[in-house]
């Protein structure tokens, strides 16, 4: 095995450990409204979001091979650069579960791969007006749309049922919230796993061990261990964020879990069809303080949602930041394999002490369940 | 300027727009499956006509769920 082989081991190995932070960061999205009113129990909600993140990255592989396209100039990308703007995308991933901010991963790893690239080739290599017309104003506006939808037809789904018994139309939406809950699960299985497919089909090509073009395939193992390290990561459930989502922003009831997941399972498949790649954690924070807006009487706790907000604004810009820095690493020592190792070594260790600290102060599976009185003592599955 | 030129602002409003249409209508039809479920068990209880019309909407709206998570994994397949 030659020194650049091992690179890309080393680049593969960060690119599952990113998916891996992908899943547990991203379990939130799917399952923390279901978690918090009770719909299914923490463990069982979070192992039905790993099988559907498994199966989803089966689904579709057209995304991975278009992985950072219209993002950057293809011809920068080099097995560092990959590897400097994982790094970034990881440590980003790692910073916000620890804060329990529901940030984009997707965003990360683009942010990762952008400021890498600019280390390695200058400003010159990135393709700013793609970032601006995929990334940014999707950003901006998902949320926005996703939340307005959800106000919406949470309010028109209360004033439909305020005739009825509130205990017994909650138990009808509990199933809706599975339901739709697993959508979204589905669609980010589909969407983030292609994307670690992408990045790690990139460092295979840049090393010349696959050939890319336009019959590219992505080798099967490839697709198989993409598809374990999200689901796995998923199942290691990210409770930090898991509780933020679910009872921080707004105390959520079934009919506006049902409500928010269904409008972001909405947005997330209609932008992917006319062809924008959204962040599903933006769609369903979004959606879910809308939730909160259209229950009339209801409080949304603005101060949470603003420090989600700054947490999207930074993502770009420190996974950037990081990747950046991470890459002048590796080539001040001396560019090749050492400075990887040293990296991969440094970030083990990092993660490490956060995963102590994390058992020192941990956050439960239960604290992801709703307080509310009318809350958690009712689930479909018993 | 810039954002004139480069961000296709029709295609950005058709997501919006379907998105916020099509998810807005599937959780109204959730909630007037639930609706129609309740009344029917109430009526069904009180030994009262139209059980039979009210489960028809009941799994009509079921039916239209299922068919827009259908239409969603058929989107996710081909994208």
């Amino acid at each position: 095995m030659s020194w650049e082989d091992l690179i890309v081991v080393l680049v593969v190995a960060a690119a599952l450990s990113f998916d891996f932070t992908n899943g547990f960061h991203d379990t939130a999205n799917a399952m923390a409204t279901t978690i918090a009113t009770g719909a299914l129990p923490p463990r069982v909600a979070v192992a039905v979001a790993a099988i559907l993140n498994f199966l989803g990255a089966f689904i579709s592989l057209k995304v991975a091979a278009t992985v950072a396209g219209g993002i950057v100039d293809a011809g920068a990308i080099t097995p560092t650069v990959v590897f400097g703007g994982l790094v970034g995308a990881i440590s980003w991933n790692l910073a916000t579960w620890w804060f329990g901010l529901p940030s984009s991963s997707s965003h990360a790893l683009i942010g990762g791969v952008v400021g890498a690239t600019i280390a390695a080739a200058g400003t010159g290599a990135v393709e700013f007006e793609g970032i601006l017309s995929n990334v940014i104003i999707p950003a901006v506006a998902s949320p926005i749309v996703a939340g307005l939808a959800a106000a919406v037809g949470v309010y028109l789904v209360y004033r439909m049922i305020r005739c009825c018994d509130a205990e017994r139309s909650e138990r009808g939406f509990r199933w809706g919230q599975v339901a739709s809950s697993s959508m979204v699960a589905l669609a980010h299985g589909t969407n983030d796993a292609q994307k670690t497919m992408g990045v790690i089909s990139l460092a295979l090509i840049a090393n010349g061990s696959i050939s890319g073009g336009p019959d590219f395939d992505v080798p099967a193992w490839v697709v198989v261990s993409c598809a374990a390290a999200i689901a796995l990561g998923t199942y290691a459930g990210g409770w930090r964020i898991v509780k933020t989502l679910g009872t921080n922003v707004v105390e959520v009831r079934p009919p506006q879990g049902f409500g928010s997941e269904t409008v972001a399972a909405s947005v997330i498949l209609v932008s992917s069809h006319v062809g924008y790649a959204l962040s599903t954690t933006q769609v369903v924070s979004g959606a879910v303080a809308g939730s909160g807006v259209g229950l009339p009487g209801a409080v949304v706790d603005w101060l949470v949602a603003r420090k989600i907000v700054a947490g999207w604004l930074l993502t770009l810009p420190s996974a950037a930041a990081v990747s950046a820095i991470v890459y002048a690493i590796i080539e001040l020592l001396s560019g090749g394999v050492a400075g990887v190792i040293v990296v991969s070594v440094a970030l083990l260790v990092a993660a490490f002490l956060l995963w102590r600290a994390n058992r020192a102060h941990p956050v439960e599976p239960d604290e992801a369940v709703s307080q509310h009185p009318a809350f958690g003592t009712v689930t479909v599955a018993a | 300027m810039i954002l004139a030129t480069v961000v296709d602002w029709g295609k950005l409003l058709e997501a919006a727009y379907l998105s916020a249409v099509l998810g807005i209508g599937v959780v109204l039809i959730g909630g007037l499956a639930v609706v129609a479920s309740l009344r029917a068990q109430d009526r069904r209880r009180a030994h009262r006509g139209g059980v039979i019309a009210l489960d028809v909407v009941t799994g009509a709206c079921v039916l239209a769920i299922a068919g827009a998570i259908a239409l969603g994994i058929y989107i996710m397949a081909n994208k």
